[in-house]
């Protein structure tokens, strides 16, 4: 065989061996394309050094440091075989080029798959985060909803029964007997219906009074001295039970007991507006929630003139032991959407009012601070558990009783002070629980 | 009137009809490309054209035909094109016999020729289950006598093998006996090549 021959041979074989999949391919390929070199008797391939030299002439296939085992050589005729051993080191060495370069792309292969891997079982964690999060969230809107629309529903179901009874079989019976009073007992029972109803109230107290009213009319020889207790109850306070007794025992009793049937009436009536009031405003809370708190139209707002006027929204305010402290800045003004932010002082306040269950101080207070200016709620009442801290921000979350709110009051204020760039606090400063609410220039 | 070059499809250079060529290919792409390549340029040139393979379909030839602008469905039933399992054909009665591979060679070129083909081709890849089935061993010997009859019956060949399904000795063996190979897509005089005058004479 000619220097070309060979030379053609090795460099064939470069360009194949790139083709064959596995070291021991392209190693089998390799001898066997060797074995006709001149001179050589056969050719080998030893994947690691043996622990014994032997008498053959082994070439490493190596790059670098890195050895990929070596070609060895059986040589018969080394005077021949000689010309050709430069060619076979390069040959190697090209071998081993390609070998490093198929290690390298397996690994980039092992690890662009596992990074694959781990991406897909990253997303397929964070869309099971996200899921159960979504869920959560789901389980505490319908249990909310749930509580808060059953139970007005229920009281408008068993108001509305009452009613309907009630109309059918008294309105003519009421009628007849309105035909049948005298003038003066009339005009008695024209005020009597006039008169506001009271709730039956619950507790001792009420039931100590309803027992010592049954038994005195029992001892007066009235017929179901009981009804007619729970009656007066509800048409009179305890001033004013004493000239009903004596009307009853005048032998006004049926006076006083259809008063107090329409009194129930109208009693009945009252709890189904109220009740629907109630669940309307979960309702409108809730559509407000899923809404969004976006800010709409910015405008200059004086705080403290926005305070004063919510202020005048909120029932019992005069009452006795409750304290309003104003501390506003004056000529202060903050740039913001006027009815979002209204939303947030009135939550701010409500909420206060709650907590101190009307009884305390209730400190509101504007000013300015670096960047931007700061109005103050703050009460004097029971101070947030610690661990209740975070949690009051989350929706849903409530720590009033059922009917006193969806647990999204927070929630929103957050919401609305994030959409105007501000923030929102919760602080315990000595006795007082403060949320400062900070909106910037 | 006989052609006197051909092109392959998936190489610029030309070659005088009856040129045996090997094809060692590891990636699918890379045989598909060549197939296709050959197939179509066969029909081009108005060659009566035949493939054995185990992996293409008549939809793989039929899409890429289309986008050549060439009919398969006519060329099909014109005879020009011809689609066939290489096991159905190697491998009849489950042994492999060069002798009726070869005669089968031999007629489809006279066939192509009495029909009015300038020229013929033929394009298969080897299956891998040469290496077990009977009469298997005697590969090398049956593509050393296609050199041998392509010279007086010179269809134009290509032997496509998968690195991946035979082991390196035996694709080097393969290379011994074919005159030309594919290197990096172009073809080359293959330094391996034993004439098979002296291959068979061994």
């Amino acid at each position: 065989m000619s220097d070309p021959e060979v030379l053609g041979r090795i460099l064939v074989m470069q360009s194949v061996v790139s083709n064959l999949p596995d070291e021991e391919g392209m190693f089998g390929f390799i001898c066997r394309g060797l074995e006709d070199v001149p001179g050589v008797t056969s050719v080998s391939w030893e994947p690691q050094a043996p622990a014994e030299a032997s008498g053959a002439l082994r070439k490493p296939v190596k790059m670098g440091t890195k050895e990929f085992g070596a070609l060895v050589f059986e040589i018969a005729q080394k005077d021949l075989f000689c010309p050709y051993e430069p060619y076979l080191d390069n040959f190697c060495f090209m071998v081993a080029v390609i070998l490093e370069g198929r290690f390298q792309r397996q690994l980039n292969e092992r690890q662009t798959a596992s990074l694959t891997r781990s991406l897909a079982e990253l997303e397929k964690a964070h869309l099971k985060i996200i899921e159960s999060e979504k869920m959560a969230v789901l389980g505490q809107l319908v249990a909310t909803i749930a509580h808060e629309v059953n139970t007005p529903l229920a009281a408008i179901r068993s108001s509305a029964s009452f009613l309907l009874q009630d109309l059918v079989g008294r309105s003519e019976a009421m009628l007849d007997f309105s035909r049948s009073l005298e003038l003066e007992d009339f005009t008695w029972f024209k005020s009597l219906l006039a008169r506001k109803p009271r709730e039956y109230a619950a507790g001792a107290g009420s039931r100590a009074r309803r027992h010592r009213l049954s038994q005195a009319l029992e001892k007066a020889g009235v017929v179901d001295p009981e009804a007619m207790a729970d009656d007066i109850t509800l048409l009179a306070d305890p001033n004013g039970e004493g000239a009903l007794v004596d009307a009853v025992l005048r032998g006004k009793g049926e006076v006083v007991r259809q008063a107090a049937r329409f009194l129930e009436t109208i009693h009945a009536s009252t709890i189904i507006l109220e009740a629907s009031d109630r669940a309307a405003s979960t309702v409108a809370d809730l559509v407000g929630y899923s809404h969004g708190q976006e800010v709409n139209e910015r405008t200059a707002i004086d705080p403290a003139k926005e305070l004063n006027t919510l202020l005048r929204l909120f029932p019992g305010l005069s009452l006795k032991g409750l304290g309003i402290v104003r501390e506003f800045e004056p000529g202060l003004m903050v740039q913001g959407d006027r009815d979002k932010l209204n939303q947030v002082w009135i939550n701010l306040i409500n909420n206060a009012l709650q907590a101190m269950e009307y009884h305390g101080n209730l400190i509101l207070r504007t000013r300015s601070v670096e960047n931007g200016a700061e109005i103050v709620v703050a009460n004097d009442g029971p101070p947030v558990p610690d661990d209740l801290k975070e949690k009051i921000f989350q929706p849903f979350f409530t720590t009033k009783r059922p009917g006193q709110g969806t647990g999204l009051g927070l929630d929103i204020c957050l919401r609305v002070v994030g959409a105007h760039h501000g923030t929102l606090t919760l602080t315990q400063e000595e006795s007082l629980t403060v949320f400062r609410v900070f909106l910037p220039d | 009137m006989a052609m006197t070059s051909v092109s392959l499809g998936f190489t610029e250079q030309t070659f005088p009809p009856g040129v045996h060529i090997c094809q060692i290919f590891s990636e699918s792409l890379e045989w598909q490309d060549s197939l296709l390549r050959y197939l179509s340029s066969g029909l081009k040139s108005g060659e009566k054209t035949c493939c054995f393979s185990e992996k293409a379909d008549a939809d793989l030839l039929e899409s890429h035909f289309r986008s050549e602008g060439l009919d398969y469905g006519k060329a099909l039933q014109a005879g020009a094109v011809a689609l066939a399992r290489t096991e159905e054909v190697y491998f009849e009665r489950d042994r492999f016999e060069p002798e009726r591979m070869l005669e089968l060679l031999r007629k489809f070129y006279e066939q192509a020729i009495s029909e009015g083909y300038p020229a013929a081709r033929v394009i298969g890849e080897m299956s891998p289950r040469i290496q077990s089935i009977e009469g298997g061993g005697r590969l090398l010997e049956y593509e050393s006598k296609v050199s041998l009859l392509l010279k007086t019956h010179p269809i134009t060949a290509v032997c496509q093998y998968d690195a991946r399904c035979f082991d390196g000795a035996t694709i080097l063996d393969v290379l011994k006996v074919h005159p030309l190979m594919i290197v990096r897509g172009a073809v080359v005089h293959n330094p391996f090549f034993i004439p098979p005058e002296t291959y068979l004479a061994r």
